[in-house]
C-alpha cells in the first residue's frame, strides 16, 4: 500500500486520540517544566524562573546520611513484595470469583473485599492500633490473655512491622486489584475453555493452561507499570499505620517517609522537588530495562 | 458456565467466605467505634458491638445538614461529570493505541506511560490551572486537574483491548464499511463493557474518594466536596476538644467525641458507594458472546 | 524505536523551554520596587503618600481558622468601613481552615496570589526569609507602623529579627512560659496530695507512686498528642532543639548539644524508670489523644505541661474534672515563644505601605480587633457585663451554628485591647501582661538561627531525632542502650556542624547587640 494511503486510513484513530493527547499536554507535560524546581534554589523575589541553579545540590540531602541504604532496601523491598504478593492473590481471587456459580453471592463477595480500599488509610491506622494497643487492643487484651501470654508491646518491635504491613497493605487492595483481572477473565471468550474442556482438561489445568496464558498481557501490563512506581511508597501506609512510631523506623522508614520527616520544618520546594525526580529517575530507568527484556522475550506484551 | 467441579466450587466459597470476613469485620468495628461513647473508647478501647448506643458522633456530624447534603450532592455531581469525561477520554485514547498496525503506537504509548513517571510537583501545576484556567473557587477544580485522564487506566484498556478484542470482528466490520468510531462504539464497546465496568468504578472512586483537589483549589466552603467537608468537620472537632479554641467553645470541648467523630467520617465517606454499587455489579458480566467470527 | 522517542522527547522539551520563558514575566516578580496600587489607575512611583488622596487600596488579609468562618466577609466590610476612614484601605479577609493552612499558604506565596498580610511562625520565619516570601519591615514601621513599638513590648518586637532585619511582629498573647504538672484536683485532695507545694521532680513522683498505688485502674500520667511528653524542659531550644542552651539561657549563651549533656541524660532515666514503675501509660510515645482527652476518660491522672496564668482554665475546657497545678520550672522566655507567631508582609504585596497601615490600625484599634477576634456586634457577640467588657455569644448562637467562629485571640495582634469572653477572669490581659514581662528572659532572645548553611545535616538530624526522642522522653526505651545510638547517629548525621554554626551566629548576634 502506498504511504498515503496507509496514513489516511488511520485519520479516524489519530482524530480520536487529539483530545486525550491535549488534556495529557496540559495536565501532565506544561507542568513538567517544573521540574527545574530540583536544580535551583528557588527565591520567590526574584520568581522561579530567575533563581539562580545549584546543581545537584538539592540532592545531597538523600545520600548524606547513614539512613540512605536502609530507606532505599525498605522501599523497594516492600514494593517488591506488595508487586509479587498482591499479584498473586489478586489473581487468585479473581479465578474464585469467576468459579462461583450463584450470582448474589459472587456480588456480596465482591462488594465485601471492596471495603478496605474504601477506607482512608488514616482510618486503617486505627483500627491497627484497636488489635495492636498494648493494654487494650485485642490482641494483648483478648488473646493473649486468653491464652496467659505475656503482652507485646507492638509499636517498639520492629521485627513484626514487615509483616503487618504487608498485610495491611495487601488486605486494603486485593479486592480492588482483583477487579482488573477478573473483569479481564470474565471478557475472554468461552470458546477457549470449551475447546480445553474438549480435550479432557480438568479444573486446575483448564486454569493453568488457559487463564493464566491468557492473563499474561494484563500480568506483565500491570506489574510493568508498578515498576515504574518502585521508589514511590505508600506515605499514610508507612507513616500514619505504625502511627510514627520511633523504635519501628529502621523497618518502616522510606523514601517518602524520610524526605517528609526531614524537610518538615524547612519547607524547602528544591529539595522536596528533588527528591521526586530521583524516585522518578529511578522508576523509568528499571522501567525501560524491564520493558526491554519483555519485548525480546514477547514483542507484543510490551508497554511500549 | 460449563461443568462445575463440587469440591471445587465449595472450597472457593469457603476461601471466600474467609476472605470476606477479614475485609468486614473492621468495617464492623469502624461501625461500633462511632457509635461509641468517647470515655468509653479510650479506657476500653474497641469492640464490635457498642455497649451503649451512642449518637453524639453523628449528632455533631449532620448538625449542619444543609452543608452535608450539599457536600454529597457536589460530590455526586463531580463524580458523574468526571467519570464520565475520564471515560470518554480513556477509551477514544486507548482504543486507537490497541490497534496494533497504527504508525507511531509505541512512541504515543510512551508519552502516555512517562506520564506516570515524571511530575513537575504541585506548584507548577497550581501557577496553571490558577493563573492561566482561572478554575480556583470553582466546580471545575474537583473535576479538570489530575483525574481527567490517567496513564494506568488508558494502558489498562488497551490492554483489554489488544488481548479480549479480536482483530477478526473489526475486520468484518470494516467490511462493512463501517467507519473506525461506529465501529468502536457498537461493535468494541458492548463486547467490552465488564472493563467499561471496571474503568468506571475505578475512576469513579479516584473522584469519591478525592480531597486533595478541594484542598488546593479551594477557599469557598460552599464548593466543598464530602470529603473535604468531612476532613474539615474532623478538624474542627480536634481543634475544639483541645481547649485551644477558647471559652467559646468550652462547652462543647468536653463533650466531642473526636475519636468517634473520625470513625463516623470515615462511615459517612465510604457508605454511599457501599449502596451503590451493588447495582453497578450486573455490569460485570460479560454481554455479547462472539458467535458471530466462528459462525 | 529509541530513535523515535527521542525525537518526541526532544520536541517536547522545546515547545516547554519556549513555554516556561514566556511565562517567566507572570511567575511572582519582586515588588519592592515600583508600589503601584493593585488599583489600575495607581501612580507608579515608589512613595505613595499615607495621606488619603489616592484610590482605595484593598489589603487581603489571610489567616487560619477553625469551623464555619463564611460570615467572614461581613466582618471583613465592616472593617473596611473603618479602614477606609482612616487609612483608605479595604480589607479582603480569607480565612481558611487550619487543615488546609499550611498547603494553601504556601501555594499563595509560590504563585504571587493576591496577598499582603498573614501569619508566620507554624514553619520558621528564617524559612519564609531565605524563600524571599516575606519582606523587611524596618523603615515600613518606622514611616507607617509608628504605633506599633507602643503596644509590643520593644524586647518581643525586636526578636522577630532575622540577621538584623525586622520581618515579623508578635502579638500580644502568652510569650513566656513556666512548665508543670496538671492533675485531677479531686484525686488530688483525695489522697492529701498538696499539689501546691510540689516543685521538684521527686516530690511530683512520690504522689505519682501514690496515686499509682491507691488507682489501679489508673495510669498517674501519660504524653500528650503525637507522644510529645513535654515540650522543654529547662533549655531554649535556640529553635529546632539541635543545639540549645540549658538552663533555659537565662545565665549563658553556650550552645550544646542537648541529647548529649547529663542534664538530658537525667530527665530520661528518670522517664524510664517512671515507666518502669508503672507511672507513664503505656504506648505514650504513640499517643493518638491528647491527656486531657486521656484524664476525662478517666484512665489517665495527669500530665506535663507548658503553662501560663489560668492554665487550669484552658485544661478544664477540654475535662469534666477540676484541675489542679504544680509548678516545677518558673516562667521563662525565648525566642521560639515570641516568634512562634508572628504577622509579617508577604513579598507578593503590592502595596506594602497601606499593607504597614492596616497591620498598625490592626494593632491599636478596639473596635476592628473586637472585630477580627469575635465578629459583629449584635450578630456574633453582645454584651453580657459591659462594665466589665465582658462578651458572650447573642442569644440563640453558639459554637456549632455561629458563621464567624471567634478564633482564638491570641491569633491576632492585640487582643489586649479587646473585650473579654465571659468565662476568663476581667483581668486576664492586665494578668497576662505583667506575666510577660516579669517572667526571665533568655539571653538569646532576640536571635533567630539562619540554617541555610547546613541544610543538609538538619535534615539528617531531624530524621534521627524523630526516630528516638519520644520514646526516650516516654520511657519507652532503655536509655542505657538507646541514648548512645541516638548519640552516635547524630555524630554521623553532622550535628557537630549544626552546633558550630548556631554558635557562630548566636555570638555575631550578641557581639552586634551589646
Amino acid at each position: 500500500m502506498k504511504r498515503s494511503h496507509k496514513i489516511k486510513r488511520f485519520i479516524p484513530f489519530y482524530l480520536m486520540m487529539i483530545p486525550s493527547l491535549l488534556y495529557l499536554f496540559i495536565n501532565n507535560y506544561i507542568p513538567m517544566a517544573g521540574l527545574i524546581i530540583a536544580f535551583k534554589s528557588v527565591n520567590y523575589r526574584v520568581g522561579i524562573i530567575n533563581s539562580p541553579w545549584v546543581g545537584f545540590k538539592n540532592f545531597e540531602f538523600l545520600f548524606k546520611t547513614k539512613d540512605a541504604w536502609t530507606i532505599t532496601r525498605n522501599t523497594i523491598a516492600y514494593n517488591a513484595a506488595f508487586i509479587i504478593l498482591g499479584t498473586v492473590i489478586a489473581i487468585a481471587v479473581a479465578i474464585l470469583l469467576n468459579e462461583i456459580t450463584k450470582r448474589i453471592v459472587k456480588n456480596v463477595y465482591q462488594t465485601v473485599i471492596l471495603l478496605p480500599y474504601l477506607i482512608s488509610i488514616i482510618v486503617v491506622s486505627y483500627i491497627v492500633l484497636a488489635f495492636l494497643s498494648y493494654d487494650t487492643g485485642y490482641i494483648n487484651n483478648q488473646l493473649f490473655s486468653a491464652f496467659g501470654k505475656d503482652p507485646i508491646s507492638w509499636y517498639n518491635e520492629p521485627d513484626y512491622w514487615p509483616f503487618i504491613l504487608i498485610f495491611v497493605y495487601i488486605w486494603k487492595h486485593f479486592g480492588y486489584s482483583c477487579i482488573i483481572y477478573y473483569a479481564t477473565v470474565v471478557g475472554f471468550d468461552k470458546g477457549y475453555y470449551e475447546a480445553a474442556v474438549i480435550d479432557g482438561a480438568n479444573r486446575w489445568q483448564t486454569i493453568t493452561k488457559v487463564t493464566l496464558p491468557m492473563l499474561t498481557p494484563t500480568i506483565v501490563t500491570l506489574t510493568l507499570m508498578n515498576i515504574g512506581r518502585i521508589f514511590y511508597s505508600d506515605f499514610g501506609l508507612f507513616y500514619q499505620v505504625p502511627l510514627n512510631s520511633g523504635p519501628l523506623q529502621n523497618v518502616t522508614q522510606t523514601i517518602d517517609t524520610y524526605v517528609y520527616r526531614g524537610l518538615i520544618q524547612l519547607n524547602d520546594v528544591g529539595m522536596s522537588s528533588a527528591a521526586g525526580f530521583y524516585q522518578s529517575v529511578v522508576g523509568f530507568v528499571l522501567v525501560l530495562l524491564a520493558n526491554m527484556i519483555v519485548s525480546k522475550i514477547s514483542k507484543d506484551n510490551a508497554l511500549f | 458456565m460449563f461443568r462445575h467441579n463440587k469440591g471445587f466450587q465449595v472450597a472457593a466459597n469457603i476461601i471466600m467466605i474467609l476472605l470476606s470476613l477479614i475485609c468486614i469485620l473492621p468495617f464492623v468495628l469502624l461501625i461500633s467505634a462511632s457509635l461509641t461513647e468517647e470515655s468509653t473508647l479510650l479506657r476500653y478501647g474497641y469492640s464490635f458491638w457498642p455497649t451503649q448506643v451512642n449518637l453524639d458522633a453523628y449528632r455533631f456530624l449532620l448538625r449542619d445538614s444543609s452543608t452535608i447534603t450539599r457536600g454529597y450532592l457536589i460530590t455526586i455531581f463531580v463524580t458523574v461529570v468526571g467519570t464520565l469525561s475520564n471515560m470518554v477520554l480513556t477509551v477514544l485514547l486507548a482504543y486507537p493505541l490497541s490497534r496494533p498496525d497504527l504508525p507511531g503506537r509505541n512512541a504515543f504509548s510512551f508519552i502516555v506511560f512517562f506520564t506516570m513517571l515524571f511530575n513537575g510537583g504541585l506548584v507548577p501545576s497550581y501557577i496553571m490551572w490558577t493563573q492561566y484556567f482561572n478554575i480556583k473557587n470553582t466546580i471545575w477544580a474537583l473535576i479538570v486537574p489530575y483525574l481527567m485522564l490517567n496513564a494506568f487506566y488508558v494502558i489498562m484498556m488497551r490492554t483489554y483491548f489488544t488481548t479480549n478484542i479480536p482483530n477478526e470482528i473489526i475486520e468484518a466490520a470494516r467490511i462493512d464499511s463501517a467507519g473506525e468510531l461506529r465501529i468502536l462504539v457498537t461493535v468494541v464497546l458492548p463486547m467490552s463493557l465488564p472493563m467499561i465496568a471496571t474503568l468506571g468504578l475505578m475512576v469513579g472512586l479516584l473522584y469519591w474518594n478525592n480531597w486533595t483537589n478541594g484542598l488546593y483549589f479551594l477557599t469557598d466552603t460552599k464548593l466543598f466536596s464530602i470529603q473535604n467537608i468531612l476532613n474539615r468537620m474532623l478538624r474542627d472537632a480536634q481543634f475544639i476538644a483541645s481547649g485551644m479554641a477558647g471559652e467559646q467553645a468550652a462547652e462543647l470541648a468536653a463533650s466531642l467525641p473526636t475519636t468517634g467523630i473520625r470513625m463516623a467520617v470515615a462511615v459517612l465517606g465510604a457508605l454511599p458507594i457501599m449502596i451503590i454499587y451493588p447495582f453497578f455489579q450486573k455490569y460485570f458480566v460479560k454481554g455479547i458472546t462472539i458467535g458471530a467470527v466462528k459462525g | 524505536m529509541i530513535k523515535k522517542c527521542i525525537s518526541i522527547l526532544l520536541a517536547l522539551s522545546m515547545l516547554l523551554l519556549v513555554f516556561a520563558a514566556c511565562s517567566g514575566d507572570s511567575l511572582p516578580a519582586s515588588s519592592t520596587n515600583g508600589s503601584e496600587g493593585s488599583n489600575a489607575e495607581g501612580d507608579g512611583d515608589d512613595t505613595i503618600s499615607p495621606a488619603d488622596d489616592g484610590p482605595t487600596v484593598n489589603i487581603t488579609v489571610a489567616t487560619f481558622t477553625s469551623g464555619d468562618s463564611s460570615g467572614a466577609d461581613d466582618v471583613a466590610a465592616e472593617i473596611s468601613k473603618i479602614s477606609v476612614e482612616k487609612i483608605n484601605v479595604e480589607m479582603t479577609l480569607t480565612m481558611i481552615n487550619t487543615g488546609s493552612w499550611q498547603e494553601q499558604l504556601n501555594l499563595m506565596l509560590s504563585s504571587g496570589e493576591e496577598l499582603d498580610i498573614f501569619p508566620v511562625g507554624q514553619t520558621p520565619v528564617s524559612t519564609y526569609v531565605n524563600n524571599g516570601q516575606i519582606i523587611e519591615l524596618d523603615d515600613l514601621l518606622e514611616q507607617y507602623g509608628q504605633d506599633i513599638p507602643t503596644v509590643i513590648d520593644p524586647m518581643f518586637l525586636n526578636a522577630g529579627r532575622v540577621n538584623g532585619a525586622l520581618y515579623g511582629i508578635t502579638t500580644n498573647r502568652d510569650l513566656a512560659n513556666y512548665y508543670g504538672f496538671f492533675m485531677r484536683k479531686d484525686m488530688a485532695d483525695q489522697y492529701n496530695i498538696d499539689y501546691e507545694n510540689i516543685s521538684t521532680l521527686d516530690e511530683l513522683e512520690k504522689a505519682l507512686t501514690i496515686i499509682r498505688d491507691s488507682e489501679p485502674d489508673m495510669y498517674p500520667l501519660t504524653s500528650g498528642v503525637g507522644g510529645m511528653m513535654i515540650n522543654a524542659w529547662g533549655w531554649d531550644p535556640l529553635g529546632d532543639r539541635l543545639g540549645v542552651l540549658l538552663n533555659s539561657g537565662i545565665d549563658n549563651l553556650d550552645v550544646v548539644n542537648l541529647y548529649e549533656t547529663d542534664h538530658f541524660k537525667d530527665f530520661v532515666t528518670r522517664m524510664r524508670r517512671w515507666e518502669q514503675m508503672g507511672l507513664i501509660m503505656p504506648d505514650s510515645a504513640n499517643n493518638q489523644d491528647s491527656a486531657e482527652a486521656n484524664m476525662m476518660a478517666g484512665k489517665v491522672f495527669g500530665g506535663f505541661g507548658h503553662l501560663k496564668p489560668n492554665s487550669y482554665l484552658t485544661k478544664q475546657r477540654s475535662s469534666t474534672h477540676e484541675i489542679a497545678i504544680a509548678t516545677l520550672l518558673p516562667a521563662t522566655t525565648n525566642s521560639s515563644n515570641v516568634i512562634g507567631h508572628m504577622w509579617s508582609i508577604a513579598t507578593n504585596s503590592k502595596n506594602p505601605e497601606k499593607a504597614m497601615q492596616m497591620l498598625n490600625l490592626m494593632y491599636i484599634d478596639p473596635d476592628v480587633t473586637n472585630l477580627l477576634i469575635f465578629g459583629i456586634e449584635g450578630t456574633h457577640w453582645q454584651f453580657l457585663d459591659e462594665e466589665n467588657d465582658i462578651i458572650g455569644y447573642v442569644d440563640g448562637v453558639d459554637t456549632t451554628n455561629t458563621n464567624y467562629t471567634p478564633v482564638l485571640g491570641w491569633m491576632w495582634p492585640n487582643q489586649f485591647v479587646g473585650h473579654i469572653w465571659v468565662g476568663d477572669e476581667p483581668d486576664v490581659w492586665e494578668v497576662l501582661d505583667t506575666f510577660n514581662k516579669n517572667s526571665t528572659p533568655s539571653m538569646a532572645l532576640g536571635f533567630v538561627f539562619d540554617n541555610a548553611a547546613v541544610k543538609n545535616e538538619v535534615t539528617a538530624c531531624t530524621a534521627v531525632v524523630d526516630k528516638y526522642y519520644n520514646s526516650l522522653m516516654c520511657g519507652s526505651i532503655d536509655p542505657e542502650t538507646a541514648l548512645p545510638q541516638f548519640n552516635q547517629e547524630l555524630k554521623d548525621a553532622g550535628i557537630d556542624n549544626i552546633v558550630a554554626e548556631k554558635q557562630r551566629q548566636l555570638d555575631e548576634w550578641n557581639a552586634n547587640n551589646s
